[in-house]
């Protein structure tokens, strides 16, 4: 059963930076390993992506820069900034917070 | 494959001026197409069919995306056949006045040829942007409603000028109507030419049976020319009906025998 991409909404920005932590990434190796930690449940349209990269750029979340890619086509990277960091922090602790409420409500806990 | 994909970017990225951040987008959504074809191509898909709709599928809501973006969009088309065209719509009401008006002598009648020329060629420039600004199949639609719009539009205005111009002229003014059907028909065959779709066969020869059967009705019905021998022009429309066939078939078949 795939899940909706609608659950990763409002999350999508905090998913790429997570991801952009690990290491500079471009569009389609983002969307790959979205899509495996969602062991195939969850998948993001790369118009999706897209959307949420160019979003983060203008707020200069991430920078974008040119680069021969492993198998030698030119790819767009994408690298974290400072302030990029910032915000992941910030909205990473928001949802450590948000899914121990949202566990206790949904399991009673 | 990249062909098919540079093709289909095109199609939503001809709309939008060219910037440097246009160009990087499409090439960062093609680079994106052709490793996602060739992880298909690794995973054991073999129907290139089958591969190209999942990769186009996987791109999600495409022109919304360019929408949303904010590119600036071309106010103008950058494809020469669009001006070729145009010119040709003028070229043809130009012609068309000058033989209309050598024939009958009635050139106190005949300018709204000239007139009709330049607004189908405006229409057609709105049908073309209806397209563009709409985009895919809904936007084909759009462009060819637009032009039957155009051209009947302009056969309504012409019937007008000519009931208030020219008093007790009721009788022969609702000839703009069917010549109202020759623009239309043709404007439809430049849509389908401009933009490659299917049907263009079909469509000429609906025009050229047009051209002669309501070039024949209209000013016959106007008065400008007699109703008979002029007969002839539908027999000779069907005939150049037939020859377009004819040479519409052994042009395929020699580009297939080329191949």
């Amino acid at each position: 059963m795939a899940l909706s991409g609608d659950l990763l909404r409002g999350h999508t920005e905090t998913v790429i930076l997570g991801i952009l932590m690990k290491g500079d990434s471009y569009g389609y190796d983002i969307g790959k390993k979205i899509s495996e930690a969602g062991e195939g449940l969850i998948e993001l349209k790369d118009a999706t992506i897209y959307t949420a990269f160019r979003r983060m750029e203008d707020d200069g979340l991430i920078r974008a820069y040119w680069s021969e890619g492993e198998v030698g086509a030119r790819r767009r990277y994408y690298t974290i900034t400072d302030s990029g960091k910032i915000y992941y922090a910030r909205k990473k602790d928001e949802w450590r917070k948000l899914s121990a409420i949202l566990d206790r409500l949904i399991n009673g806990g | 494959m990249e062909k098919r994909f540079k093709k289909y970017l095109d199609k939503y990225f001809l709309i939008y001026k060219s910037s440097q951040e246009t160009a990087d987008y499409r090439e960062e959504v093609l680079a994106t197409l052709n490793a996602r074809a060739a992880e298909c191509r690794a995973r054991g898909m073999t129907d290139e069919g089958e591969i190209y709709a999942y990769c186009i599928d996987s791109l999600g809501d495409f022109p919304s995306t360019l929408r949303e973006f904010g590119f600036k969009t071309r106010f103008f088309p950058d494809r020469p056949q669009f001006y070729l065209a145009l010119a040709a719509f003028i070229l043809l009401a130009v012609t068309a006045f000058l033989i209309a008006g050598f024939a009958t002598h009635a050139w106190s009648k005949v300018w709204v040829i000239a007139v009709c020329g330049p607004l189908l060629a405006a229409g057609t420039a709105v049908c073309y942007e209806a397209k563009r600004l709409q985009g895919g199949k809904g936007g084909i639609i759009a462009a060819r409603l637009a032009g039957y719009a155009t051209s009947f539009l302009t056969a309504a205005i012409v019937f007008l000028i000519m009931l208030i111009s020219v008093p007790g002229s009721a009788g022969k003014a609702w000839a703009a109507f069917p010549l109202a059907i020759i623009p239309a028909l043709g404007a439809d065959v430049l849509i389908t030419l401009l933009n490659k779709r299917k049907g263009l066969l079909l469509r000429i020869i609906a025009f050229v049976l047009a051209l002669f059967t309501m070039l024949y009705v209209g000013l016959a019905g106007a008065g400008a020319i007699p109703w008979h021998p002029y007969w002839i022009l539908p027999i000779l429309g069907a005939a150049a009906a037939l020859g377009v066939l004819i040479a519409w078939f052994s042009l395929k078949s020699r580009r297939g025998s080329d191949n």
